[in-house]
Parts: C-alpha cells; sequence; structure tokens
C-alpha cells in the first residue's frame, strides 16, 4: 500500500512565474496611481512670491509635495501598530537584547545582512552602478568565506570594501523615475509607499531565505529562520522609530516625513 | 575733472597709497564672509560635544541603555548647544511661513518651548554605545550666507550620514538645521506645525508645544 505523503512535506516552492507576474503588475499599478492620485498636501502661509520671501525655503517646496490620500486609514493603522509594538514587539525585543549576547546578536545580524546580498547586487546592476555591485560581490565573498558565512563582517577591515548605501528594488524604481505615490501605512511592517512595496515584492524575491533548497524546503524550517531574521532586526529598528517619535508633536506625521525624506535620500546617493 | 581723470592725474605711488585707503575705508575684501569658519566651528562644537559626553573615550555604554536627559552628561551639553546653534533661526524655519502671523510675544515664546522641546528629546540621545568616529567631508555652498557641512559618525561598525547646515547671522556662522540620513530636523517639524497651523494656527503651535514638554521628564540648565 502507498504511504500517503504528509500534506507538510511537499509543499509548492515559491511560485516564481506567479510571484513575478504580481511584482509587474504591481509595478505598473504603482506608475498610474502615482500620476492620478496624488494629492497635495496643504501648507498654511505660502506666498505668491515665494523667492522672495526668506522663510519660503526648500522645506516649502518639499511640503507641497507629498502624497497621502489614504492618511485617515494610514492614520488607524498606525495607532494599530502602536499599540501592538508597546505590548508586543517592543518587550520581545528587550528581552531579545537582554537574554541574547552582545556577540551573538551582532554575528546574527551581520548573517541576515550578508545573506541579502542578492538584492544589493540586483539592485546596483540595475541602477547601472557597476562598480557599487563589484563591490558588494568582493564584500559578499569575503564575509562569506573569512567571516564564518557571513557571520562575521571581515570587510569592515578592508580598504575599499567600505560599508556603502544599502541598494533596494524601491530604490531602482525611485532611480527610473517612478515616483513614491501614495502613503500607505501597513499593519505590523509600517510606513512605505505604493513604489517602495511593489519593490518590496521584488526583494522578497530576491531574498535567499525565501528560496527553497533540497536541505531548505521544510516550511518550519523556513519561518524559523525568517523570524530569527525579523527578531535580529527588531531592536534596531524599534530604537530608530523611538527616537523619531519620542520628540514628536504628531507622531504620524513625523514618521511620514521621515519615511519620505530618507528615502528620497537613499535614491540620490 | 571727472573722477577716472582724478586719478590718473596722480602719480603711480600716490595712486598705490590711494588704493590702500580706500580698500580699508571700503571694507573691500574684508567683508567678505570667511567661508571656510563653519568647518572650524562644526570642528569645534563635535570636539565639545564628544569631550562631554564621551569624558572616557574607551568606555561602552549597551545602545539598550537609555542615558537620562536629567543626567550630568546631558546637563553638559546644553550650553554646548546654545553656543552654536542659532535657536531662534531654528525655530523660525520650523515653523515657516506662517512665523509672520505670530505676535512678538508668540514668537518668543515658541523659540523659548520649541528649543526646550528638542533639547529634551535628543540630549538623551548622546553617550551610549562607543565614542563615534568622525569623518568630515567638504561642504556644500546652498546660498552665500548658507552652507551644509557633512560628514559620517561611524559607531559599532554602523556608519550614519549627518548634515549640519550652517548660516551667517551678522558676523557669525551658525547652526540652523541638523539633517541625520537624509531626514531634516526643521523639514519634519515644519511638516508637523503645518497641520497644527491649518488647524488652529500660533496658538495651536503653543498648546501642541506646552503639551509635549509637560510629558517630557524636566531638564536643569546646570
Amino acid at each position: 500500500m502507498k504511504r500517503p505523503t504528509s500534506s507538510f512535506r511537499r509543499r509548492p516552492d515559491i511560485a516564481w512565474p506567479r510571484a513575478v507576474f504580481a511584482f509587474a503588475v504591481g509595478v505598473a499599478f504603482v506608475q498610474l496611481a502615482a500620476g492620478a492620485g496624488a494629492v497635495r498636501l496643504p501648507s498654511p502661509g505660502t506666498t505668491a512670491n515665494q523667492t522672495e520671501d526668506a522663510l519660503a525655503d526648500e522645506f516649502t517646496k518639499e511640503s507641497l509635495r507629498g502624497s497621502d490620500p489614504f492618511e485617515r486609514l494610514n492614520r488607524a493603522v498606525f495607532t494599530g501598530n502602536e499599540h501592538v509594538y508597546r505590548v508586543a514587539l517592543r518587550p520581545l525585543a528587550r528581552g531579545y537584547e537582554r537574554g541574547v549576547p552582545r556577540a551573538i546578536r551582532k554575528g546574527l545580524t551581520n548573517f541576515f545582512d550578508n545573506i541579502r546580498f542578492p538584492i544589493r547586487f540586483v539592485a546596483a546592476l540595475l541602477q547601472a552602478k557597476g562598480s557599487r555591485a563589484l563591490r558588494e560581490s568582493g564584500r559578499f565573498a569575503v564575509n562569506t568565506t573569512g567571516g564564518l558565512g557571513g557571520l562575521i563582517r571581515v570587510s569592515d577591515e578592508i580598504v575599499g570594501l567600505a560599508v556603502e548605501p544599502i541598494e533596494d528594488m524601491g530604490q531602482t524604481f525611485g532611480r527610473w523615475g517612478m515616483p513614491s505615490g501614495a502613503f500607505v501605512v501597513l499593519p505590523l511592517l509600517g510606513p512605505t509607499s505604493l513604489r517602495d512595496f511593489v519593490g518590496t515584492i521584488g526583494d522578497t524575491i530576491l531574498t535567499p531565505t525565501n528560496w527553497t533548497f533540497p536541505s531548505y524546503d521544510e516550511w518550519k524550517v523556513r519561518l524559523a529562520v525568517q523570524t530569527t531574521d525579523g527578531v535580529a532586526a527588531m531592536p534596531g529598528l524599534l530604537r530608530g522609530y523611538d527616537a523619531l517619535r519620542s520628540g514628536a508633536l504628531d507622531p504620524y506625521l513625523a514618521v511620514r516625513d521621515a519615511y519620505l525624506a530618507r528615502r528620497a535620500s537613499d535614491i540620490s546617493r | 575733472m571727472n573722477r577716472r581723470g582724478l586719478f590718473c592725474f596722480l602719480r603711480p605711488s600716490l595712486r598705490c597709497v590711494a588704493i590702500s585707503i580706500m580698500n580699508t575705508a571700503f571694507g573691500v575684501g574684508a567683508s567678505i564672509p570667511d567661508t571656510s569658519e563653519p568647518d572650524t566651528r562644526l570642528r569645534q562644537a563635535i570636539g565639545e560635544v564628544l569631550a562631554a559626553a564621551y569624558p572616557e573615550p574607551s568606555a561602552t555604554i549597551d545602545p539598550g541603555t537609555t542615558v537620562s536627559a536629567d543626567s550630568p552628561r546631558a546637563r553638559r551639553l546644553r550650553p554646548i548647544l546654545e553656543k552654536y546653534f542659532d535657536l531662534d533661526l531654528l525655530t523660525r524655519r520650523a515653523i515657516g511661513p506662517s512665523w509672520r502671523t505670530f505676535t512678538v510675544n508668540q514668537q518668543q515664546q515658541t523659540v523659548k518651548l520649541f528649543t526646550e522641546l528638542v533639547f529634551r528629546s535628543y540630549a538623551d540621545k548622546f553617550g551610549s554605545g562607543v565614542r563615534p568616529v568622525i569623518a568630515y567631508q567638504p561642504a556644500v555652498i546652498l546660498a552665500p550666507n548658507r552652507q551644509e557641512l557633512p560628514l559620517t559618525a561611524t559607531q559599532d561598525a554602523t556608519v550614519t550620514a549627518v548634515a549640519f547646515r550652517f548660516e551667517l547671522t551678522g558676523t557669525e556662522w551658525r547652526i540652523y538645521d541638523v539633517v541625520v540620513e537624509g531626514i531634516s530636523l526643521v523639514g519634519n517639524y515644519r511638516a508637523q506645525f503645518n497641520a497644527i497651523l491649518l488647524k488652529s494656527g500660533a496658538s495651536g503651535v503653543l498648546r501642541a508645544l506646552e503639551a509635549k514638554i509637560a510629558d517630557r521628564p524636566a531638564v536643569s540648565a546646570k
């Protein structure tokens, strides 16, 4: 009698054709939405002749350039996220920092950063940054072979392989001229834009922890690895988030402005 | 006889003397601001801040530890920040063109409250981890009286890009904005103040600042 196969043994691989199709549709959608749905944010006190107004500076122009047509929904999700961060994620991050030695935490961060090499490499190539792609390859090779699989960032000691701005697919689309589109706050994941959300799909396709290998096809193993990755990144992310909102009069607006400004800066670098 | 004629009438040696006197009288060359001064002031400021925040360069504080805003370290930082920052200009730029709608009293109160908020929010961010290594980069000229001085701060192998924006007010270059990883302090607060100003004007801004400061622990000047 043929032994029944477990429903968990042979879960389908990530559906490459469908993922790529979704990615392409997303790119087209962002292009349309960015053009059709942009809502100018109002700015008080703008004068007709801003060139003569000493206070109408680069910040005035930036505040007129935003797009937040889903603000009410975004604020609701933002508030929900704050509760989850306070109740679950911050205690988890604190417990992780206190319970796991610093050297191990650093090793895990280095490992997962190293393993995301394909994203940075492909994004650099698509932006025609050949020398940056080459340096990323060098860093990956050095850290993987000489740094115990990426646990130790040996490349920090090598002049010429210094840390550079991190590339991703969202930045690639920005370089290609795609506007950011509407600002969106996702449950748990936090702020993004339509363009960067589609970029994240591309990043997900390129992240090796989402691939399947003969010894890495169990969904439980993949889930454990991805959870470890998320927990390792959490303290740094929450610290940056808390630093931003600690002095904010309106945390939602502070986070929105910071996100958009940071992404614009990343794209230009 | 016109001026050019008179000038040509003088002997060459007297012409040199005349030129020197004119230069001194009209301050030609002397009134052009020294464009290297912001760089000097920034290095001085960074040096003083690091000395105050990291009195023992080899000491390491776990980044997970919070340094109190009322700690001796934070109190040492305040006079340094007041010395190098143009807090009045920083506040005016954060409010933006609507500054003109504030009364004089409201303007003074806003400067006082906003600088207190900024100090209480960011003073406790200094002093954790190892002392950062600073690498200065060439200045960017934004305007004849404005410059941006970028640098990188490396701490625990993490590199952070920071830029300080200077403006020449009177005869002194002072900082009016700090940009960290592309996020401008002034721009970020401008986005928040815009929303408050649209709803409730200058009095709304003052109320919001007072409420926020009431949430933060007090920091004494000494």
